[in-house]
Parts: structure tokens; sequence; C-alpha cells
């Protein structure tokens, strides 16, 4: 048994289908983070892990003891987890030290040991010395350590963050990423992780569970996830792809103009698991007749020289390119479609240059139209 | 202020528990039916009189003073013109909430009415020996506790030595925009007007109505007007509030028309539904005894006893011609009579 | 650890939460919705039988129609009378470079919190046709052989109310005014436009919504002012729907259905008047709300602004120095109309009016405590239904919103009905004691406290209750140890908004009272009914003084309200 258990959990507000059958097991001490645009159901599951919403179906289990059921919810305070607010929600109306002691303070712990454990917490995310400041007086990056050491002092089994670094700017917010990976390992707290940015997501997660309109699309690590994007959504949220429309041509084969493509299939199971289809054709997928999108991250299209065994070869002409650096970007024309290419800095084409672009079958993903 | 939690719950079922059981007395034994049967212990455990009047609160207040000085009973009263004090002993009977143990009010069609809803309790006051039979019920239900003239009452300095004589001469060219009338919005000056145009026909009022005559809602402020001179002359004034105008120098005086004044029982009774019926019979017995009855006369008032003495340096009640009322003839023809004047003067009359 | 699952999860019915919110809604129905059920049911006639006769003697007979008549005609003229005087006010504090906007605007401020009534009372000194003041001061200059000036007319009626009113139009356009960025102007004159076409095409139509609504508002606030309609007409012999509501109940026997009848009427004159304000002010949303950031243009006038001047200090003049004034000079006179001097100075009146007059210091005493009671009632339901509405998913949280603010467009004498009708017949005896009052004021203004509440949680984020509840804190804990002690500058004002109007209420006050439970505004009606002018005036300063310190408190909470939230993100 999972460590927690989320089966098949479902709330409307009105006529608006905020969370459509989520079911998800997560283990302890894992970093698990829900990434999806604003209003895709993340922060709503969040919210409902927490207790603050109430599901209409399905059920939440922590540790074998279920949570919320259809209609009824244990309250937040008696879940034992901690929380971290977007806006930190820090009480302005007590002292630092007030804030963080506040949790020990409902659990009646005695002075001495509410002194001692706030202590340890302040030094641990490096706010020793400012205990008896005002929240007014701290800055946003201090107030965000506030919000976690008031989380983390009660020693909860579950951390839940909702967007946490929204609010910081670029520079800070790389430095608490690194930071709060580092408390995720050394607590052994399950830290559960709501983002909209995918970078951020990929720089914390164990795993990463992508959501949209409601429903989760895909879970898994990092690396499936944006190398394996189980659909068009997915494959978009998580970075610059190309999405190439082509039709069917054989069984693992897709045809784009005059080019034949060797392609990777992959089908989304309910739970959002993904099944991959290898050239091979181990696994069928619903339909192999009809159109068909190839999804191509433009960073794995080489331009090459000559054949290259086992690649997918594109020809093509260079509209543009632009060098950006550490990378060229290009523009290429196949015929019928327009690839964007991300080249290594030592690429020279130049604008109606021909080129010959390598691409593995592994990263040109076939997904039905949706 | 700290509003905690123990407060928010506390605060609604404070109030649902609190006037559940707040105000009701405890039931009575026998209430007295005359004054040998008030038990002066029982007046002074109830403690507390309520009264409900329509008389000038600086001749009640002066006639309470020495009776919770004597008895150490208190007196608190509900003062408002006399249809209003009479609105809100119906209406309050009406809720089950009576709240005077004592009313009075200027115009006896108002004690009438309450006999006749059976809402006063016969008391044989001693008093009742010392008034003519009109002016005490048979049934003992109230009693006339003050009689007060509606006269002219005017500025001095607006007419000189030739003041209007005559009712009808408030009617006549010239007068426009010089007089002055009252009665509040339920319509208590009503009953002195009806009694005058009885008696001097409705063509007397109707010409003082046409002079556009400035209203007012009681004798008091009636007599400030006059003082003031925003209007040289009252219609129908209160005997007592001109006889003390006059008397502080406030620069008016006053006139008793030859034709008659309208003469206006004011009365009083015991209700049955009162909580404290020995201390309020012990305050009807002082209201209507010889020092209470003196003290109304000092304040002006003209008391219906035969041993007391008319208010200072005024007129005995036997000089004047007293135009009386048909208070049967009022109370039944109430509704009609205050269309009637509002017909003729216009405004509010409650009707 | 480690059970199998178990169900502990179903327990909430019945929890705190439940209670105190549920508590509330209760509370809520009580003093809003049961009263006004009555007044439908008494308009109806029931209990005695169920006939829509009332209406119809609402209607048809001539006391009635004239009244309605009369107060339509008020409404008219006090709109008219409330723009005239409070556009110019506005314009002149807001955007001109006219000498003493602060006092103006302070002044203003002034005559809105005085209780009209008062002004009414200040007016029959200043204006009687014969004796007042200023009728004599213009016929000693100008020769009249009477008058000129007449306050007991119609005229009379709205100027004293108008002069009362016009600060709703004030405020709204003074915001409004100020709200302009300096932008839309600037580009108006690139483009060659003239001042004056500035101030027409672009301004104008920028606040007009802002006057409208101003002006409804003014309008409103007049058909429901008891104490003015009465006091000055009364003698004008001019009754309106208040008054004549009033008058059906106060004298005997009282006609409840007529009354009921007459108040749904007013009800829905003053419910369309609503309507109508919030379609204008809902428009309002085009102009560029700035907050801080918006820089206004000043205007400069050259000479004119000493005309303007000239126009605002006579209307501050009649709005609140000369009533305030004659009243003040009354309270300290031993004769009032003898002409002031040390030797006519006398502090014996405030002697009679807080200590010797039993009816005036009962009044003190009940308003102090009736004041504190439903502004602590009015507080407590206003604070649970903002809460309802703005952290909770309740299903007819809106609906209780509304009933809520329902009570804005129900007048005190409409008010004071229902509440009679509702609580005459009912076993717990409420009828004739000080709750009855309490349930009233209450009632009448739960909007206030509802609203200003509901400003103060909008403030604050619902996260930090939520951080606290999650943090191991129960609900009640994180209300008693988050909520409430960030909201208390907030509650506190709600507090006071609540309590300076209940100070001084007339128009619910006169049907219900009864011996023992006068307010000081009774004791200033009852008592100027009895001529004791001044006990009256010293009674007047001393709540007038009340109500202007608490006003002040308020300014300063508001202004500070901002600060708890910095930093909150």
């Amino acid at each position: 048994m999972a460590f927690i258990d989320i089966d098949g959990i479902g709330k409307t507000f009105g006529h608006f289908q905020a969370l459509t059958d989520i079911c998800l097991s997560i283990k302890e001490r894992e970093f698990v983070t829900f990434l999806g645009p604003s209003g895709c159901g993340k922060t709503t599951m969040l919210r409902t892990l927490a207790g603050f919403i109430t599901p209409d179906a399905g059920t939440i289990a922590v540790d074998g003891r279920l949570l919320s059921e259809p209609g009824a919810a244990l309250p937040p305070e008696q879940r034992q987890m901690g929380m971290v607010f977007q806006n930190y929600a820090i009480w302005p109306h007590m002292s630092v030290f007030e804030n963080v002691a506040f949790g020990l303070r409902i659990a009646r712990l005695p002075d001495a040991e509410v002194s001692m454990r706030v202590g340890r917490v302040l030094e641990a995310v490096g706010l020793e010395g400012l205990a008896r400041r005002h929240p007014g007086q701290l800055s946003g990056g201090q107030q965000q350590r506030v919000a976690l050491a008031r989380s983390l002092v009660v020693e909860p089994k579950i951390l839940l963050l909702d967007e946490p670094l929204s609010n910081l700017d670029a520079k800070l917010r790389e430095r608490m990423r690194v930071e709060l990976k580092a408390l995720q390992r050394r607590t052994g707290i399950t830290f559960i992780y709501v983002t909209h940015d995918q970078a951020e997501a990929m720089a914390l997660s164990d795993r990463i569970v992508v959501f949209n309109k409601g429903r989760m699309q895909q879970q898994g690590s990092p690396r499936d996830i944006y190398e394996r994007p189980a659909n068009l959504f997915v494959a978009d949220f998580m970075g610059l792809v190309n999405r190439i429309s082509g039709a069917w041509a054989g069984p693992s084969q897709v045809r784009i103009g005059a080019h034949v493509l060797d392609v990777t299939s992959v089908a989304s199971s309910r739970t959002g698991a993904v099944t991959v289809a290898s050239r091979t054709g181990a696994v069928t997928v619903a339909s192999r007749t009809g159109a068909v999108t190839v999804a191509i991250r433009p960073e794995a299209l080489v331009p090459v020289t000559g054949p290259v065994e086992g690649r997918n070869l594109i020809e093509g002409t260079v509209l543009d390119s632009v060098f950006l650096g550490n990378i060229v970007d290009l523009s290429v024309d196949i015929g019928g479609a327009e690839l964007h290419v991300q080249a290594d800095r030592w690429c020279t084409l130049a604008t109606g240059d021909p080129v010959r672009l390598a691409v593995d079958p592994a990263e040109c993903v076939a997904m039905e139209n949706e | 202020m700290t509003i905690d939690r123990r407060r928010m719950l506390l605060a609604g079922s404070a109030a649902f528990a609190l006037t559940a059981t707040a105000g009701r007395g405890l039931a009575q034994g026998a209430a007295p039916a005359d004054p040998a049967k008030i038990d002066l212990g029982r007046a002074k455990a109830e403690g507390r009189v309520v009264l409900y009047t329509s008389l000038d609160t600086q001749i009640v207040d002066t006639i309470i003073a020495p009776f919770r000085e004597r008895y150490g009973i208190e007196v608190t009263y509900f003062r408002a013109g006399s249809s209003e004090v009479t609105g809100k002993v119906l209406a309050e009977a009406d809720a089950g909430r009576p709240q005077a143990d004592m009313v009075d009010a200027s115009d006896l069609s108002s004690l009438l009415l309450m006999k006749e809803r059976g809402m006063l309790r016969p008391f044989e006051s001693a008093a009742r020996a010392l008034l003519p039979p009109s002016q005490r019920d048979p049934d003992a239900t109230w009693i006339v506790d003050r009689l007060t003239q509606g006269v002219l009452h005017y500025n001095v300095a607006e007419f000189g030595s030739a003041p209007p004589q005559h009712w009808a001469d408030l009617g006549r060219a010239g007068m426009a925009g010089r007089v002055s009338f009252w009665s509040a919005s339920g319509g208590d000056g009503a009953p002195r007007i009806f009694t005058l145009a009885q008696h001097l026909g409705w063509d007397v009022v109707k010409s003082i109505a046409k002079t556009k005559p400035l209203r007012t809602v009681s004798p008091q402020t009636m007599a400030q007007i006059i003082e003031r001179r925003e209007r040289g002359i009252g219609l129908l004034q209160n005997d007592n509030i001109a006889w003390r105008s006059k008397l502080q120098g406030k620069g008016t005086d006053f006139v008793f028309p030859t034709e008659g004044v309208p003469s206006e029982l004011g009365a009083c009774g015991l209700l049955k539904t009162s909580t404290r019926p020995h201390a309020a019979a012990l305050f009807h017995e002082w209201w209507m005894g010889a020092e209470g009855q003196a003290l109304l006369s000092k304040g002006g008032k003209y008391s219906p006893r035969t041993d007391v003495p008319p208010p200072e340096n005024s007129v005995p009640i036997t000089k004047m011609k007293l135009l009386e009322q048909d208070y049967a003839v009022y109370k039944r023809d109430r509704a009609k009579i205050l269309d009637q004047m509002a017909d003729v003067f216009g405004g509010e009359w409650g009707n | 650890m480690g059970q199998l699952i178990a169900a502990p999860v179903r327990r909430q019915r019945f929890g705190p939460q439940n209670l105190v919110l549920g508590l509330a809604i209760l509370l809520l129905l009580f003093l809003v919705a049961y009263p006004m059920l009555w007044l439908v049911l008494g308009a109806l006639g029931v209990p005695a039988e169920l006939t829509l006769s009332n209406f119809d003697r609402a209607f048809t007979r001539t006391q009635n129609y004239t009244a309605l008549a009369n107060t339509l005609y008020l409404g008219l003229g006090t709109g008219l009378l409330s723009m005239v005087f409070g556009v110019p006010l506005a314009w002149a504090v807001a955007r001109s470079d006219m000498p003493g906007r602060q006092v103006i605007h302070l002044l203003v401020a002034l005559s809105y919190i005085t209780p009209p009534y008062l002004t009414a009372l200040a007016y029959i000194i200043l204006l009687g046709p014969d004796a007042g003041l200023i009728n004599r001061l213009l016929r000693a200059v100008f020769g009249f052989s009477s008058g000129p000036l007449n306050i007991f007319s119609m005229n009379g009626v709205i100027f004293v109310i108008g002069i009362h009113v016009f600060a709703f139009t004030y405020f709204l356009t003074h915001s409004a005014l100020k709200s302009i960025d300096k932008s839309l102007e600037e580009s108006a004159q690139v483009l060659g436009a003239k001042r004056w076409q500035t101030t027409l095409r672009i301004n104008l139509p920028l606040v007009a919504p802002a006057i409208t609504g101003g002006v409804l508002l003014s309008v409103i606030d007049s058909l429901a002012l008891f104490g003015p309609q009465a006091i000055i007409g009364m003698p004008a012999q001019i009754v309106f729907l208040p008054t004549r509501i009033y008058a059906t109940i106060s004298s005997y026997p009282p006609r409840w259905g007529e009354a009921s009848a007459l108040s749904l009427v007013l009800v829905a004159m003053t419910i369309i008047g609503l309507g109508l304000q919030r379609f204008f002010l809902e428009r309002r949303s085009y102009v560029t709300i700035g907050g801080k950031g918006v820089r206004s243009q000043t205007i400069r006038l050259g000479g004119w602004r000493w005309a303007l001047l000239a126009f605002c200090t006579l209307v501050v003049a009649m709005s609140a120095v000369a009533p305030i004034g004659v009243l003040t000079l009354t309270a300290f006179s031993k004769d009032w109309i003898a002409p002031p001097s040390l030797s006519n100075f006398t502090l014996a009146h405030f002697g009679s009016a807080l200590f010797s007059d039993q009816v005036a210091a009962r009044g003190i005493y009940n308003s102090f405590r009736l004041a504190a009671g439903a502004a602590f009632v009015a507080m407590a339901v206003g604070a649970a239904i903002a809460y309802l509405d703005l952290r909770t998913t309740l299903r007819g949280r809106v609906f209780l919103d509304y009933l809520a603010m329902l009570p804005l467009g129900l007048p005190g004498t409409v008010m004071a009905v229902g509440v009679l009708l509702a609580f005459i017949r009912l076993p717990i005896g409420i009828y004739g004691t000080i709750w009855i009052l309490l349930i009233a004021y209450s009632a009448r203004f739960i909007p206030l406290a509802t609203r200003s509440v509901s400003a103060t949680l909008r403030q604050i984020d619902a996260s930090l209750e939520e951080a606290g509840r999650i943090t191991g804190a129960s609900w009640l804990q994180s209300m008693r140890r988050i909520l409430v002690p960030m909201a208390r500058p907030g509650l506190l004002v709600a507090f006071l908004l609540v309590f300076i109007p209940a100070f001084s209420e007339l128009s619910a006050t006169i049907l219900l009272y009864t011996g023992g439970t006068e307010t000081i505004a009774i004791a200033i009606y009852r008592l100027n009914d009895l001529g004791q002018i001044e006990v009256v005036c010293a009674l007047a300063v001393f709540t007038i003084a009340v109500v202007l310190v608490l006003s002040a408190l308020v300014h300063v909470l508001s202004r500070d309200r901002t600060a708890p939230s910095e930093g909150v993100g």
C-alpha cells in the first residue's frame, strides 16, 4: 500500500468540472510535482489533499487512514500536514517567532520546548537572529523561509507547497529551488509541490504529474515526461516541440510530404502511465489509419552531411538562421512543413542552404490528433 | 473591545434567553378595590409605578417627587399627546405586553374606549365623593383628574390693548397669517375644536381655517410660537400653558371668551393588567388626593375636586362659561370628525 | 499508523463553525426576514382576514395618495438640490485651486453626520416665517414687511433635507473626480480642447454615473427621513409617507393594515431607487479608478475662485455652520430669544439634559446601551454573513447576502412597522421592552456592518486562516487567533458605523419606544413638543459631539486599516 492513495477524486464547482477521476499513489519521501497551466486543477487537488475542499467523488487515504470521501473530509488541522502558500500567508500581527511557534502553541507544548524547536527550525531555514522581527520588515525571500519554518516546525509527514517560488525574482528562485530540494532530502518529508513552471518541476521532482482541464494527463519521471509525452498537450507544455501533421504509412511509419519517418507511438492509460510502442510494433495503437501528428523536440534534429545508421533523414532548405550563443536556431522548410531546429553553436548554415536533418525514431513521437 | 468566540456564540443565545424570561412580573395577589385595601407593604415591595400620561412633564415631575420621597416608590412615565398615549395603551394591550399601571389622558373619550374594551379596573377612589357625578364613572373605572379650558392666547406686543375677545375674531379679515392652532398627528387637538364647532357652528371654525393658521404639535410649542411672535394669537390654547407663559413674563396674555370656552375633561384610571396594583392604587390616590391635586393646580391646571382652589391669579371655573364636550358622541364619531378636521384644516390628523 | 481504512471522516455537521454561522443565519432571518414577512402579511390583513382592501385604502384615500404625491415631490426636489449643491462643491474641492478646500470638505462631512432632525429644529429657530433669526435680519436690512422666507412649506422641507442629503452627491462625485487620471484630460487638451470643453466633454461624462448615483441616494434617503418631515412638515400641514404611517399607528385605534400597505408602497419606491442607483454606479466601471497612483489635475481659476468660494461657503454655512451654531448658542443661553452675551450664558440646560430631566437622562443612557448592543449584534451578524459569502461555498449564501443588504431599502418607519407586527403577538415578551429597539436597530444597520466587514475580509487573504488550519488550529482557534485579531480595526469600524446612526436613531424609535425605553432622539423630539427648546438644544449639542468624536475615530481607523495587511503579499 502506498503512503498516499488518491483514488478517483472528482470535484465540481457549480457547472465547472474542476477535477475528474484523479488517481495517484505517492510513496513516502517522494517529491511529487503537480504541473499544469492555471485553472488545470493542480491547486484544487492540492487543497483537496489539505482538506480545504471536500471531494464529490473518490477517496484520499494517507498511511491507511481515510481522510476524504465524497461529501466528507477530515478538517485540515487533523491531517498532520504542512502547507506553504503562494503568498506565504505570514500573519502580519505576529512576530516571526510567534508565526513559527503557532502550531506548537496550538499543540500546547511547554514554552521551553517551543523556544528550542522554533530556534532550531529558524536556523535550518537561515533565519537565525530575525525571530523578533515583524513580517512587514522582511523581504520576500525571508517571508518565504518563515512560511517554510512555520510548516516544518510541527514535523509534518507531508508538506504541501502551492507555487511557493512564483513571487520571488529569478535569481532567488534558483537558489530556493536548490535549498528546497536539499531540505526535502534532509528531512525525508513527502513533498507535494504545485507549479506551472516546467523547468522548476523538472529540477525538483522525483515525479511529475501533468494536469490539464481537471484531468491527469501523464505522470512519470521528468525524463519520461519530456521524452515520451503522452499527448500533444504534455509535449507542448514540457517544452518547445515541432508538431508535424502526417498520415500513417505503416504500423510505425508516418508520411510527411515526401518523407516517410519511422516513429514511436505512445498511448496513455487511465492512470497516465505511458506505454511505448517500438518500431517492431509491440503494442497496437488505437488507429493506424488517417491523420496523425508527430512531435519532435527541436534539439533532437541534428544537421548531418551523410547518411546515419538508424536515424530518420529529412531533407530541407534553411529559411532562417539565428545565432543565440549556446545554440543556433534554424527554421527549415521540409516541403509542406516547417521545422524548428536547435543546432549546436558550430553550425554555420545560412538562409537558402540545403540541409539534411537526422533524428532518432525514438524522438519522433506519433500521437493521435485531439 | 475584544470579540472572542464565546461572545460570538453568546450573542445570539443571550438575546433569545433573556427576552424569554425578562420583564414578566410574578402574578400579583388580589388588587385593592378601594383605598382601605391598599397594602402599603406590598406597594413598597412592588417598588414602581408606570404612568402613561399626556400631562405636561413639568407638572408630572412636581407631583411625582414628593410621592417618591414619601413612599420610596419610583414613578416612571411615558408622556406623549393624548391620542398617542391612548394608541400606545391599546397597542400594548393587543400585544399582550401592557406596560402601564395607570393611564391619564387629556381626553375622556380615550378612557371611555379603554373601559369599553374592558381594560380598566374599578377602583373606588376617595376623591369620588368630591366630584360631580358627570366627572366620575358610575362603575368607578375612571375619574376626571383635571379640567382644561381652551383659551385665546396672544402676544401682548402684537395686539397691544385691543386683543381679540371672541373666537369669531380669529376668522376676521386681517387675521391671515397671525393665528396658530395645535394638534399632534394623532389628532389630539380635535376634541376641543369639535366642541367649539358644535356650540358655535362650523362656520366659525372654517373662517379661522381660512386664515391659514400655523399648526403646531402641542400647546407648549404653540406657546413658544406666540411668545416669539412667530404668530400673534393661538386658538384653543390650554389655559394652564397660557397661564404659565404669562406668569413667566414671556409677553403673552390670554382671554376666556364670553361666548364660552371648550372644557376638556382629562381622566385617569387603573389598568387591569397592572402587575403592581397596590403601588398603582397608592399613586392613584396621591394623584387624585388633596396634595396631588394641589400640586396640579399649582402647575396651572384646574382640579375637578371642589376642595382644591383654582390656579393662582386665575379665573375661578364657576366664573367662565364652559362649552361641554359630548364625549359619547366624540368617541362614536371620532373617525368622521377627524376626516372633517383634515378637510377643513388639511394636514395630518391620524384619520 | 498502518491500520486499515477506517471512516473517521463524517463528524463535522455540528462543529463549532456550523454552530456559529448557523446561529448568525438564524439571527439574520429573525431580525430581517421575519419582520418583513409580517409587513406583507399585515398589509394583507392577517391575522384577522385576508384582503387587498388595505392597498385599496393606500391608493384611494385622499390622505394617503396626497402623502404619496408629496413624498415623490420631496424626492424630486431634494434630488435637484442635491445636484445643485453637491456637484459644484465636489468639483471645487476635488479639482480647483479654490482656497479653503479642506475646510469645505470637513464641513460637508459635518452636515452629513448631523442628524437631520436637529438641522430641522435649528431651522425653525433660523427661518421661522416671522420670528426666525434670518428672517428678522433680512427684514431689518431690506425692509420686507413680513417673511420673507418660510421654513414651514414644501420648499422648507426640501431645503432642510436637501442640505443634509447633498453630501451623498458630493462624496460620490468628489471621489469620481479625484480618480480621473490627469492623462485623460491632458490628452484632450493636446488635441486642442479648451479647459471648459475638457470639463464638459471629458470630465462630465466620466463622473455622470457617480452624480446620478449620488442624486439617487439623496432621493432615497430623503424619502425616509421621518424627523425633518415631521418637525417641519407638521406645521406646514404637509404629510409624507413616513409621517402618514406614523400617524396611522400612533392614533387610536392603530390601523396596522393601512400602515403596512403604505409601508410597502414606500419600500417599493426605495427599492426602485436603489436598483437605479446600482445600475448607474455599475456603469462607472470605465472611470479609471487608480487608487494612490492617480494624478489629478488642479485647475487654476484665477479670480473666479473667490466666487466659487463664496458659493461653497454659503452652502456649508447653511448646511453645517448655521444650524449647529444656533443649536449651540441656544444650548448655552439662559434666554434663547435674547442675543448672546456673557450674562446670558449658562450651563444649566446641560445639567437638565444630562442629569435632572428624567426622560433626557434615561434617553442618553438608553441610546448608549442600545447603540452599543445594536452595533455588536449587527457587527457579529454582518461578520458572519460576510464570512459566509466570501469564505464558504454554502449554497444560498448569495441570498443571505441580499437579505443582509435588504434593510438598506427599508426606511426606519417601515422597519418599525414590520418589527411591531412581528413581535406584537409573539409569546416571548419583546414588545414594550428595550429588546424591540435592539432588534429594530440591529436589523436596520446590519447592511452597514456587513459591507464594512466584507471590505475588511476582502483585504485579508483566505490563505492566512488556512495556514492556521493546516498548522493545527481548529476553526475556532484560527478565528480567534488569526482572523479576528487581524480584522479587529475593521470590526471596530463596523461597530462604530452602526453605533453612530443607532445613537441618534429617531424614525423607528418613535414607533417602538415606551415609558422607560426613551432614547436621546425621543427625548429631543418629546421635549421639543413640550417647548423645552433649551434642553433640546443641549441634548442636540451633546448628540452632535458624540457623533463627531466617533466619526473622527472611524476616519482615523479607516486610514490605518490598510497597515496590517502590508507585507502579506
